[in-house]
């Protein structure tokens, strides 16, 4: 690259990009892997906690003495609730609560997802007709609905919820896996593998597969991170969790109930699901980038 | 490389001449550094003349062909030499002035017309637009002139296409309603950037016949980029031949195709000529290089039999404008050995 | 047209299914729809049973939709086991309530949304651009209520300028349609963005510049023009979403919608109520998602011609 600059010499051009720019992008953060590492350690340590009896005690035992106690107090680095939880334990518990559930309900929904959404998009017309019906019909309700109807049935838990955010999960997941087949039936290579003679379900499988790759480790990142965030919404309106089992969701709505004395139940629990959240969006989209842009080359 | 002073005392001379390039260099800036993507480009379009730009990909004729029309992308700027329109300088032009001069004075069509034309609006519309944004005429003359050129160049019904949308076409005929808008304003230069390539034999061949007849009638030049030396055989009345951001060589097309002097313009035309049984096809050993790769001395010695020492400097263009070649040992009379 | 017809048979078609499935789901247990009228234990097996006569328990369940069914078409939802009103009384009147809040969202998201996405990509690179899209993903990693109970904190308790529970004046209203917008306004900015980004570098945008159009019609006609097939889809997945995060806002500021009204019902098992509300919602969600198809084929030509596939 010579480095002498003469004066650009033109006006005017239109706005798009240069050729060859984006390429820096295809490394994943490293700040980003840091920062969920740093959560996996901390919910490991909240599941270990929940677990192993000797451990729990800290998150359920109650010093009503030591009520409301604000962040920074010894003993209780972020403070006490109304009950005088200490709230870091609590906090680790109810992350580790989050990690389950969110892993869970995520290897459900791309498990069925796939399922279904290989039957339909590879036997032919009714088999998709009929999964479109059942996905739209599941598309109808969304997951807070089942959620409160399962509560109903079963009785309030978790349970309940992961069982309603994986009956919803699965179709976003459907829908996608039986549009790449459909696309893929199309394409080119198909025929000239049928052409070859391979069998039709190998084809599909074996392409399908690594096509399907990228998506699916973007939507599984994608379905973690939304299940956490909904768990901790239905147990904040009481359907999750149920106390004395803590949650995120659940230390939300109890900080709530005293909102006007302690603002740092809502804002640590709050500020750790929102972070939570900001790392795994950032994630999927690193992901989603360094899948991307090598099918995008410009010249 | 020519200097800015040299450039512009060739136009102090000029006549009559369309389109006038200059020693152009086009770099990627970034910043206070640049790399050159098109180095040293001399080359003239005279009027009513039909001069081909010839070369593969990435020999950096489609930036020239864009920097002729002030339409460089990001980034990308001319950063040397001087390309002049009809008399009007295009590197120093303000935005403004080239907006002024695309459409009425200058006029370029792509390669794909499919993805070309605006998909959501009938292409009637986008044909009175271009006349429209340059002109104060009323949107029934604008429409008429429209529908009239549509049919000027082929297209069948043109009353009922005009209100076509670009898909419901085939792609000869959008094709066509391209060239059509273009000329529609009647610039002086039309610029072709391989617009056959995307189209069936059939139909190219109805094109250019279409191109012949257009620049019989409205007295136009064309610079006509492309690949394929075939259509530039039939088409063009001079060509200049690119390889690495740099024109290697230039001359009439019957000159430059039964005597190419430079090797890689002969390697083309091996390349292209088939049909002979028995005979193996011809090929050039290697890849066009990128501009990181650019060798110092002459770009094409690391593919060329014919490279020796003396070919580790940098060759400038022997001969002249009309007919000239960059090389340090041009090939002769004849096309054999 | 005739896509369009297609497309609203399907619809019907699901919503066929989706009232079938809502009705088994709370109906299927007898047991419990007079658990919540009367207490079992301490009544006298015989009252039960009149009870479950007089609310028609008794009879197969299929005949139980099929007058479910013909009751609706006559206007009858039933009568709420714990209010004793009509039920559709009872709709009627928080309806309202929530399609007043939805629509305010809806407004502020797209209203805000697609400029802020448009200037963006126009100015890509700048302190506009940068700005908008470090608030679009702070917005949609934080959850919904997460975000209330922080504006809550800050608007209701510290600042205290606007009130937080309750429906009585247009106030009332900011705070929950603001919420209820940040998460489908920051994701309209990012598609928008990306919309028109993709536009921008298209290859008709480069036609139109060669030929000599003005800047500000290239952009504002026909990149916008073309930016908005994504733009329109997203609506449609955002409606769906919308509605799920209506109940939760609704719960915590306490306006008086469909929302809350539902989330009480079941928790009440006040099943007519509750199985109206949640036929009501899939059918918002099964309709407007066929008008969004009918849209989105509109707004491409391209789709209108070739496009047969069902969704």
């Amino acid at each position: 690259m010579t480095t002498a600059s003469p004066t650009p010499v033109t006006a005017g051009g239109a706005v798009y990009t240069a050729v060859g720019h984006d390429r820096r992008r295809a490394r994943i953060n490293p700040w980003v892997v840091g920062g969920l590492a740093v959560y996996a350690i901390a919910g490991l340590i909240g599941i270990i906690a929940l677990i192993v009896p000797s451990l729990s005690h800290l998150m359920t035992d109650q010093d009503l003495s030591a009520t409301f106690k604000p962040p920074l107090t010894p003993g209780h680095p972020l403070g006490t609730d109304s009950l005088g939880r200490d709230l870091m334990w609590r906090i680790l518990g109810g992350l580790g609560v989050s990690i389950c559930v969110g892993l869970g309900v995520a290897v459900i929904s791309i498990v069925l997802g796939l399922v279904l959404g290989v039957f339909g998009g590879f036997f032919g017309r009714a088999a998709a007709v009929g999964t479109a019906l059942v996905v739209d019909v599941t598309w109808a309700f969304p997951a807070i609905l089942l959620a409160i109807v399962f509560a109903g049935w079963l009785g309030p838990g978790l349970p309940a919820v992961i069982l309603a955010l994986a009956l919803t999960g699965w179709a976003s997941f459907a829908v996608i896996v039986r549009g790449e087949m459909l696309s893929l039936r199309e394409r080119d290579f198909v025929s000239a593998a049928r052409v070859l003679g391979v069998s039709r379900i190998r084809i599909s499988l074996t392409h399908l597969l690594i096509s399907l790759f990228p998506v699916t480790v973007v939507m599984s990142v994608f379905f973690v991170s939304t299940s956490i965030v909904a768990e901790s919404g239905l147990s904040f309106l009481g359907l999750g969790a149920q106390p004395p089992m803590p949650s995120l969701g659940v230390i939300l709505a109890e900080g709530r109930d005293y909102l006007s004395r302690s603002w740092w139940p809502v804002v640590f629990a709050g500020g750790a699901l929102t972070v939570l959240v900001l790392l795994m969006n950032a994630l999927a989209d690193n992901l989603r980038d360094r899948f991307d842009p090598r099918n995008r080359s410009s010249r | 490389m020519t200097e800015f002073s040299t450039a512009h005392a060739l136009l102090a001379g000029a006549e009559s001449r369309a389109l006038e390039i200059a020693g152009l260099e086009i770099s990627i800036v970034n910043g206070g550094t640049y790399r050159p993507l098109v180095t040293d480009v001399t080359m003239t379009v005279g009027d009513g003349e039909i001069v081909g730009l010839v070369g593969e990909s990435g020999s950096g004729k489609s930036l020239t062909a864009l920097a002729c029309m002030g339409l460089l992308p990001d980034g990308v700027r001319v950063t040397n030499g001087e390309i002049s329109l009809d008399g009007s300088s295009v590197v120093s032009a303000t935005e403004s002035d080239l907006r002024s001069m695309r459409g009425p004075r200058i006029g370029m069509i792509f390669q794909d017309p499919m993805t070309s034309l605006d998909p959501c609006f009938r292409i009637g519309r986008q044909m009175v637009e271009a006349i429209t944004e340059h002109e104060n005429v009323s949107k029934q003359a604008a429409r008429k002139r429209a529908v009239d050129f549509l049919g000027h160049v082929g297209v069948p019904d043109p009353a009922h296409r005009f209100d076509a949308f670009p898909h419901e076409l085939s792609g000869g005929l959008r094709q066509r309603v391209m060239i059509a808008t273009a000329l529609l304003l009647e610039p002086k230069v039309l610029i072709a950037d391989e617009p056959t390539t995307a189209l069936d034999v059939t139909t190219q061949a109805s094109i250019l016949r279409l191109v012949h007849r257009l620049r019989e009638e409205l007295d136009m030049s064309v610079l006509w980029i492309s690949h394929d030396l075939a259509v530039v055989a039939q088409l063009a009345d001079r060509v200049a031949v690119m390889y690495a951001g740099e024109i290697v060589e230039t001359g009439d097309t019957g000159q430059i195709f039964a005597r190419p002097r430079h090797h890689y313009t002969r390697g083309l035309l091996d390349c292209a000529s088939h049909g002979e049984r028995g005979v193996p096809f011809g090929y050039i050993d290697g890849v066009v290089p990128e501009p990181a790769e650019w060798l110092h001395g002459c770009r094409f010695a690391n593919r060329c039999a014919r490279a020796d020492s003396v070919c580790a400097e940098h060759p400038d263009v022997v001969g002249s404008e009309h007919r000239g070649v960059r090389c340090h040992h041009p090939l002769g009379e004849g096309r054999s050995a | 047209m005739r896509y369009v017809l297609q497309r609203f048979a399907y619809a019907v078609l699901v919503l066929v299914l989706a009232s079938i499935v809502t009705f088994m789901s709370l109906r299927v247990t007898p047991g419990d729809v007079v658990a919540s009228i009367v207490n079992p234990a301490t009544t006298p097996p015989e009252v039960v049973e009149q009870l479950k006569e007089r609310l028609g328990l008794n009879l197969p369940l299929w005949q139980q939709y099929w007058n479910y069914l013909t009751g609706m078409f006559g206007g009858d939802l039933g009568v709420s086991l714990v209010t004793k009103l009509p039920v559709t009384t009872l709709i009627a009147n928080s309806a309202l309530y929530t399609v007043v809040l939805a629509l305010a969202a809806f407004v502020v998201a797209f209203g805000l949304g697609v400029p802020i996405g448009v200037v963006a990509a126009l100015n890509k690179g700048g302190w506009f651009d940068r700005l908008s899209l470090a608030l679009a993903s702070f917005f949609l990693a934080i959850p919904n209520f997460v975000l209330a109970l922080v504006a809550v904190l800050a608007f209701g308790l510290y600042l205290r300028w606007l009130p937080v529970s309750g429906s009585g004046s247009f106030k009332h209203l900011i705070l929950p349609a603001l919420i209820l917008a940040a998460e489908p306004c920051a994701l309209t900015v990012r598609v928008g963005r990306t919309a028109v980004l993709e536009q921008l570098t298209a290859d008709y945008t480069r036609t139109l510049w060669a030929r000599g159009v003005r800047q500000v019609r290239i952009h504002w006609i026909h990149v916008l023009r073309n930016s908005l097939s994504p733009i329109i889809s997203l609506g449609s997945i955002q409606i769906r979403t919308l509605l799920g995060y209506t109940l939760i806002v609704e719960v915590i500021f306490r306006w008086p919608g469909l929302g809350t009204q539902l989330v009480n019902s079941i928790l009440h098992r006040d099943y007519p109520v509750a199985q109206a509300l949640a036929l009501l919602l899939a059918a918002v969600v099964i309709i407007s998602s066929a008008v969004t198809d009918v849209v989105y084929r509109w707004a491409d030509p391209r789709v209108r011609l070739t496009g047969s596939e069902a969704a």
